[in-house]
């Protein structure tokens, strides 16, 4: 929102969908590039935060891991590289120090991108156009380079391992012979090749589109309350609320999670909220922020609560296929 | 969608974060639960070992007693028995006393008879030569009658 007065919808949405570039030759600012030697920064910024973030929850629990009886966070860190270390020992069946490490940072890395969906829309954008930035996307897995960088990764280590497991003289034969015998050797050769590139491609776009979907109905669902809110300047106010919502949700889902007994006590804020929420904007009796807030605190709300799932299980599928792929490289077939 | 050098960024922050999770984080968090893992493993089987001990400790402990018990029994028994034959030796000891003084006193009594009647029968052979003496006014020789009192005598 960087505009003053009246902002249309379609512009709101474009505002958010423009990253913060910077031209590697030039190094200036830049606004929709389409140059390659760009750098979104703004992606690059949070996936490195989120991979530090990894690191650091993880870390000194691999270095304090002692093996007497663990608690707290060591606990939940080693339950997830259990989940993890199954995950791999179901799909992969060949010995490797990468792949398991990788499938662990994979799905943890993805997840937190993934969760930067849920942080309200205008809450960060708002805070960086208070600091002078002009535009700021916050969900890195919404980016395809850097859900195309991980699947190319992958696809390359895909190829190495390939020829490592098996012989250039085996990877031959199968990219040459394989599906319709010696006599459509070209047939075989290009039908491989389409196979081995729809694998990466496959894997970065799904992520990213699936995110990106997201991040729109997000986008969309601001917008739509936009016009009936609040001007341009209770934005922040209007971030700070849904973000205390969000909170609130991510902290329901996760005490619903937790145990089945807590389910109740866990929704029935999420219950009264809404109920105060639709009562105030009704009656008008909350008026400082504007009508539509509310609204989209609902809407937002309700959507982020089912974009866990995806979220989730976004994550959880780049990893299962990077390590299907995987071992798909590794073995005969 | 467009792509750009944050591609190849990303590659490079990848890799670097694989390769930090491959060296630093993986490797002590599995160490750690493989020690674990043998850990309670080892625990379970001295658990298992402790119970079989026991077990057997209790058997033993229970033969332990049943043989004490037996033992206990024979002592007594052998002790009830010692006891018996004590007493039944106590008795016959007793009863041969008994007969030994019995037949002492018998002979004693005898001895005291007999030296009554042999002193009688002198006092006797004395009170016939008196008694004679009386009667015939005189005296009596002894020695020329002495064949008819020893008859008396031994006829008394």
């Amino acid at each position: 929102m960087a505009a003053e007065g009246p902002i249309t919808s379609g512009a709101y949405i474009l505002h958010h969908l423009t990253y913060l570039q910077l031209d590697l030759k030039t190094w200036k600012i830049v606004e929709n590039s389409q140059n390659f030697w760009v750098l979104n920064i703004d992606s690059v910024f949070f996936s490195v935060v989120l991979g530090l973030l990894f690191v650091f929850l993880f870390w000194p629990v691999a270095r304090r891991a002692s093996s007497g009886v663990p608690k707290g966070w060591q606990n939940f860190v080693e339950v997830c590289t259990e989940f993890v270390d199954g995950q791999v020992k179901d799909a992969f069946h060949q010995k490797s120090k990468f792949v398991a490490p990788m499938a662990l940072l994979i799905f943890f890395w993805v997840l937190f991108m993934n969760i930067m969906d849920l942080l309200p829309v205008d809450s960060l954008p708002t805070a960086a156009e208070a600091m002078g930035i002009g535009h700021l996307r916050i969900l890195p897995s919404s980016d395809p380079n850097v859900t195309l960088s991980m699947s190319l990764t992958v696809f390359l280590l895909c190829f190495w391992y390939s020829f490592y497991c098996k012989g250039f003289k085996l990877v031959a034969k199968e990219a040459l012979f394989h599906p319709f015998g010696k006599w459509l050797m070209p047939v075989n050769f290009v039908l491989k090749v389409v196979e081995e590139l729809s694998k990466p491609l496959s894997l970065g776009l799904r992520l990213f589109g699936n995110m990106y979907a997201g991040e729109v109905i997000f986008i969309l669902l601001a917008a739509l309350t936009l016009r009936y809110s609040a001007p341009a300047h209770i934005a922040p106010i209007t971030a700070t609320a849904f973000f205390v919502f969000a909170a609130l949700a991510l902290v329901t889902v996760g005490l619903v999670a937790y145990g089945k007994g807590a389910w109740l006590r866990a929704w029935l804020p999420l219950l009264i909220l809404p109920a105060v929420i639709a009562a105030g904007s009704i009656f008008g009796f909350l008026p400082a922020i504007g009508g539509g807030a509310y609204f989209q605190i609902l809407f937002a709300t309700g959507w982020g609560i089912f974009h866990w799932l995806i979220i989730g299980l976004q994550a959880y599928i780049f990893m299962v296929l990077t390590v299907a792929y995987l071992s798909m490289a590794a073995e005969h077939h | 969608m467009s792509l750009n050098a944050t591609l190849i960024a990303q590659l490079i922050v990848f890799l670097i974060l694989v390769w930090f999770t491959m060296k630093f984080i993986w490797p002590p968090i599995v160490k750690t639960m493989d020690e674990r893992a043998k850990r309670i493993a080892e625990g379970l089987e001295a658990a298992d070992r402790a119970r079989k001990e026991l077990a057997e400790a209790d058997t033993r402990a229970a033969d332990e007693v049943k043989k004490a018990r037996a033992e206990a029994a024979a002592i007594i028994e052998r002790a009830n028995q010692q006891g018996a034959q004590i007493v039944d030796k106590a008795r016959a000891d007793a009863l041969l006393e008994a007969a030994r003084q019995k037949a002492a006193a018998q002979a004693d009594i005898e001895n005291m008879a007999h030296r009554a009647r042999s002193e009688l029968r002198g006092q006797v052979a004395t009170l016939a030569v008196q008694g004679a003496e009386k009667i015939l006014g005189r005296e009596v020789d002894a020695g020329a009658h002495k064949a008819l009192l020893d008859e008396l005598v031994a006829g008394i």
